[in-house]
């Protein structure tokens, strides 16, 4: 009797961890190799961005460092220092000379509609990372982009403003030399305008831009009621220091990637931005999907005390190239892996799905989020 | 103003030679003959031929000399202590200033006072025999040290058999750690314990038996020990005390008995008192007037002792953690849950009118019926004689609870199915939907309401609060529901109520049976089939509650987030109001409510749903109530 409950019970366990082994088998590596092209601001001012975000390329990489066939994955990383001419230059060499498979560019808006504008001569797959300016994949059959747009940033920023915090009187700043800034900023003024809003002001900052001191004091008797600030992050700190110098405490909203830009680059700062509304594709208060929690935790593993959001953009960016490939026959297949990467469907993120229409534009949720001392705290999500 | 006497021996040591000069030359006028004490021992007649009283200042053993010479020859003693014999001091009463204990000790009116002999040997303040767990201490030991002395004892106690003879010959056999023979305990923690009914002159023996049956046992001795200030009224739990002319201890193996801290002899151990034997210069406190030996009675308590079928474990192995008893112990608990157990006719009137109330109020939704029905339920009682039954492996208190309880739950599932059938409307109310998602949170709460419902059962004085314990763990109401499952013919809706009973009944079950195995309800000849059993079936239990509140939690989670979703369609934001997610035949479905500024159109409800749908793996039907804001 007791030998059969032994049985059963070894039994029973064995079955138990075949089930709870969740591991796939081992790929045996081909010999061959796959190239992708990295192009991003390795040095000068936006080094931060391109280098936090080739961070989370590489935890991708380590993860699994072969596709499914055993092909292996090389970067071939080129700085650009998110110039346009530059990126175009990088551009160049890597399609013509390395002969990579798809590139994968870390700049910002600027760089990313120049690429635009060659992508289908070289009919190469581009995924944009971290750039939403609209038309960066109009227009092309090459270019995606991972991250929501302005259009569609724009629109739910004037939304929340107006139907949620039910503000009307909004001032905003933009940057008239800025494709992003300024793309973003027409998109929240014609939205919200639809919508009955009221924009009092649209202050451009320019090279004469300096009191800021008058410009918010002006806005404070005017009665603003908040400030849509989708502008350099050293832009939003002088613009939040010269209220906090008067007094004045209006609602602040601003766009994608601040605080991680002013977690690398204006740390002392970052105590000028607490309540702010800054609207992200992550949040700090945001459970992470399983997929994101092993991602989290080997990222920390290889790279400690890094607080930005941008690693989990590299990753998810790379990850869907990844899976693009392994669907093709011939991960080198140029052409096979844009119309992949194009028909990603629901794929797994760091904080969600996302899904590449065959456009090129990407159906991921918007994060608004609130700063508060490091962190982004989850306000609300928009699908 | 006492009198002083004419004259006295002084004996002395080497070690109290200094107080010479100031006995020979003390204030009182009585006129001293210093003496050696090894003088003295060796030719005591001699010195006594013209005094009739002796001043002593010595060890311990040569003040047992004397005392037993002043048996023979009839002289009085009075005493000096030297500053390091405490005892000597409390057993006496002696004042610790010289000067002070050189007047009492010349004074004239001894006290007369009994001797205890054991096998012949005096005994002045206490024998002890085994291990005692602090009796013997100082009543003013400080309680880390007492603490530290309590462990140190406790490592490797065991009981040990005992026979004890009083001088009326009745007999006791039991086990015990220890035990401690005690001619004056006033200042001892043992005095705590039992009453001070021993004079110097009642010609008794007084012997406390320390028997703590399991480590829970001791530690609670120990605190009714330092709590206790005031004289107990009844002898604590292990602890006996017998107080007789004459003790005989006898035991299986010769054990060490250590009289006044000596290891002098073994068991068997004859203890004697001699009445009115020696007349010592005591305190104030102990002067009394001589007793009639006859006046005071043989008093034996022997009630917290192990007896009959306990002194078979005693002895064996070192004392269990938990306590144990025999059946006697605790005759009218175990005869009440006997008649717990059994099948009666109230029990089976009460189930009908219970289960009755309780569909009704299901039906109704009302929960001030439903409770109501809890209260009538008599369902608690055999569940708690069950869980006795399976500690003691009572097989036939275990039978009988099991019949009652299954027929109960016939009664129960059969009436409510009745009920059903009867309403030709049948709603699922909020109250009913309640009792059909059982989860761990729903086990938490039957294993508290088991342990309450077993202490509550052994204690009395607060049975009234089992009503409570039954409307918290609520035995009737999902067997009703269970029942108007059966009544519809929906198997599921039967098994998930019927899964919340058992997660009752299996969790009251586990609960009182440990409690009880707690409170020292364990049999002597432990089994722990009972338990195992009751603990497999929880085990087996405890897969779908934890699946069930897995999923509860992702509800919960999934329910809260979705309150910060929002949704921009075709240029329409949308703000999620409030969504809950309910399992409906198998499948989820998801119920939203949205606040919109604009008209939704049907490709904006298509697109919505799409979006949802997005967001869950499984399939789920989704329900959407959009509100206007204009």
């Amino acid at each position: 009797m007791k030998k059969t409950a032994y049985l059963i019970l070894i039994i029973l366990l064995l079955l138990l961890l075949s089930g709870c082994s969740g591991e796939q088998s081992p790929i045996t590596p081909s010999g061959t190799t796959i190239k992708v092209g990295v192009i991003g601001p390795m040095s000068g001012p936006e080094q931060a961005l391109g280098e936090d975000t080739l961070k989370g390329i590489q935890t991708a990489l380590h993860l699994h460092p072969y596709l499914d066939n055993g092909d292996a994955i090389k970067l071939r990383i080129e700085d650009d220092q998110n110039n346009p001419e530059l990126t175009l230059k990088a551009f160049r060499k890597l399609v013509d000379s390395d002969n990579v498979s798809a590139v994968i560019l870390l700049s910002t808006s600027a760089s990313a509609l120049a690429v635009n504008s060659i992508a289908d001569q070289h009919q190469i797959p581009v995924l944009v990372l971290l750039a939403t300016h609209s038309d960066i994949s109009k227009d092309t059959q090459y270019v995606s982009q991972i991250c929501f747009d302005n259009t569609f940033q724009g629109k739910v920023a004037a939304l929340f403003v107006r139907d949620e915090l039910l503000l009307d009187r909004v001032a905003v700043f933009n940057n008239p030399n800025s494709f992003h800034s300024s793309s973003l900023a027409d998109e929240f003024i014609r939205k919200f305008r639809s919508i009955e809003g009221q924009i009092t002001d649209v202050i451009p900052i320019v090279a004469e831009t300096v009191d800021y001191d008058i410009i918010v004091t002006h806005l404070r008797e005017e009665n603003v009621q908040l400030l849509y600030l989708p502008v350099t992050a050293e832009d939003v700190i002088t613009i939040s220091k010269a209220a906090e110098k008067i007094g004045w405490t209006p609602e602040v909203m601003t766009g994608d990637g601040l605080l991680s830009i002013v977690l690398a680059r204006h740390q002392e700062d970052i105590g000028h931005l607490d309540g702010l509304l800054a609207i992200d594709m992550y949040s700090n208060t945001i459970e992470m999907t399983p997929a994101g929690k092993k991602v989290a935790k080997v990222y920390h593993s290889l790279f400690k005390g890094n607080k930005s959001s941008f690693p989990a953009t590299g990753f998810e960016g790379i990850a869907i190239l990844l899976q693009a490939m392994n669907r093709c026959q011939d991960p080198a297949d140029r052409e096979c892996v844009n119309a992949m990467i194009r028909d990603t469907v629901d794929f797994d993120g760091i904080m969600g799905k996302i899904t590449i229409r065959p456009d090129g534009k990407t159906l991921r949720p918007l994060v608004v989020n609130r700063i508060r001392g490091e962190q982004m705290e989850f306000v609300v999500k928009v699908y | 103003m006492e009198s002083h006497v004419k004259s006295a021996l002084f004996l002395y040591v080497f070690e109290t030679e200094e107080l010479i000069k100031q006995v020979v030359e003390n204030p009182f006028g009585s006129h001293i003959t210093p003496v050696s004490m090894q003088l003295f021992l060796d030719n005591p007649v001699h010195y006594l031929l013209q005094i009739n009283h002796v001043v002593i200042a010595a060890p311990l053993h040569a003040i047992k000399s004397v005392l037993t010479l002043a048996m023979e020859l009839d002289f009085s003693i009075g005493i000096i202590p030297t500053s390091k014999q405490k005892d000597l001091k409390n057993c006496y009463d002696l004042p610790p200033k010289t000067d002070a204990a050189l007047d009492l000790a010349l004074q004239e009116n001894a006290q007369i006072m009994d001797v205890i002999l054991c096998n012949k040997q005096l005994l002045v303040f206490k024998a002890a025999i085994g291990r005692l767990p602090l009796i013997d201490a100082p009543i003013n030991i400080n309680p880390v040290q007492a603490a530290s002395n309590a462990l140190q004892r406790l490592i490797g106690l065991k009981l040990l058999p005992f026979q004890f003879t009083a001088a009326s010959g009745k007999k006791i056999t039991t086990a015990a750690s220890g035990c401690m023979i005690i001619q004056r305990h006033e200042r001892t923690l043992a005095s705590r314990l039992i009453s001070h009914d021993s004079s110097l002159t009642d010609g008794m023996i007084s012997m406390v038996i320390t028997a703590p049956i399991s480590i829970t046992d001791y530690f609670t001795f120990l605190y009714q020990t330092f709590r206790c200030r005031g004289q107990r009224k009844r002898i604590p739990s292990s602890i006996g005390y017998i107080k007789s002319p004459t003790i005989t201890i006898e035991t299986n193996l010769p054990l060490e008995v250590a009289i006044d801290g000596e290891k002098t002899t073994q068991t068997p151990l004859h203890c004697e008192t001699i009445p009115s034997a020696v007349r010592v210069n005591v305190g104030e406190r102990l002067r009394q007037p001589t007793k009639n030996s006859k006046e005071s009675d043989e008093r034996i308590e022997i009630k917290s002792l192990p007896a009959g079928k306990e002194l078979v474990k005693a002895g064996k192995r070192r004392i269990p953690f938990f306590s144990y008893a025999s059946e006697d112990r605790f005759r009218d608990l175990f005869l009440s849950l006997r008649d717990d157990a059994k099948i009666q006719p109230t029990y089976l009137v009460l189930m009908v009118l219970s289960t009755m109330l309780a569909a009704v109020g299901l039906y109704l939704s009302s929960s001030a019926v439903v409770i109501g029905a809890m209260l009538l339920a008599p369902l608690m009682a055999p569940i708690v004689a069950l869980a006795m039954g399976l500690l003691r492996h009572d097989t036939k208190l275990s039978k009988t609870s099991i019949l009652t309880i299954t027929v109960g739950i016939l009664i129960a599932l059969s009436a409510a199915s009745l009920i059903s059938l009867l309403f030709p409307h049948k709603p699922i109310t909020m109250e009913m939907q309640a009792r059909l998602n059982p989860s761990l949170l729903d086990l938490a709460v039957a294993i508290v309401a088991g342990v309450a419902g077993a202490y509550t059962k052994s204690h009395k004085e607060i049975l009234q609060s089992l009503a409570g314990v039954s409307i918290a763990v609520a035995l009737v109401p999902p067997l009703a529901v269970a029942g108007i499952g059966l009544g519809m013919g929906d198997l599921a809706f039967f098994g998930k109520a019927f899964l919340l009973f058992s997660t009752n009944l299996i969790g009251i079950t586990l609960a009182a049976t440990i409690t009880f195995r707690v409170l020292g309800y364990s049999p002597v000849v432990r089994d722990k089939r009972g338990l195992a059993f009751v603990a497999l079936l929880l085990v087996c239990i405890t897969i779908p509650l934890y699946l069930s509140y897995r999923n509860l939690v992702e509800t919960t989670v999934i329910e809260k987030n979705w309150q910060q979703e929002r949704f921009l369609i075709n240029d329409k934001y949308l703000i999620v109001q409030r969504a809950d997610l309910v399992q409906q035949r198998e499948k989820d479905l998801l119920f939203v409510r949205v606040l919109v500024r604009e008209q939704l159109t049907r490709k904006d409800l298509n697109q919505l749903r799409k979006k949802i749908e997005s967001n869950f793996t499984d399939a789920l039907d989704i329900r959407v109530q959009t509100i206007f804001i204009p």
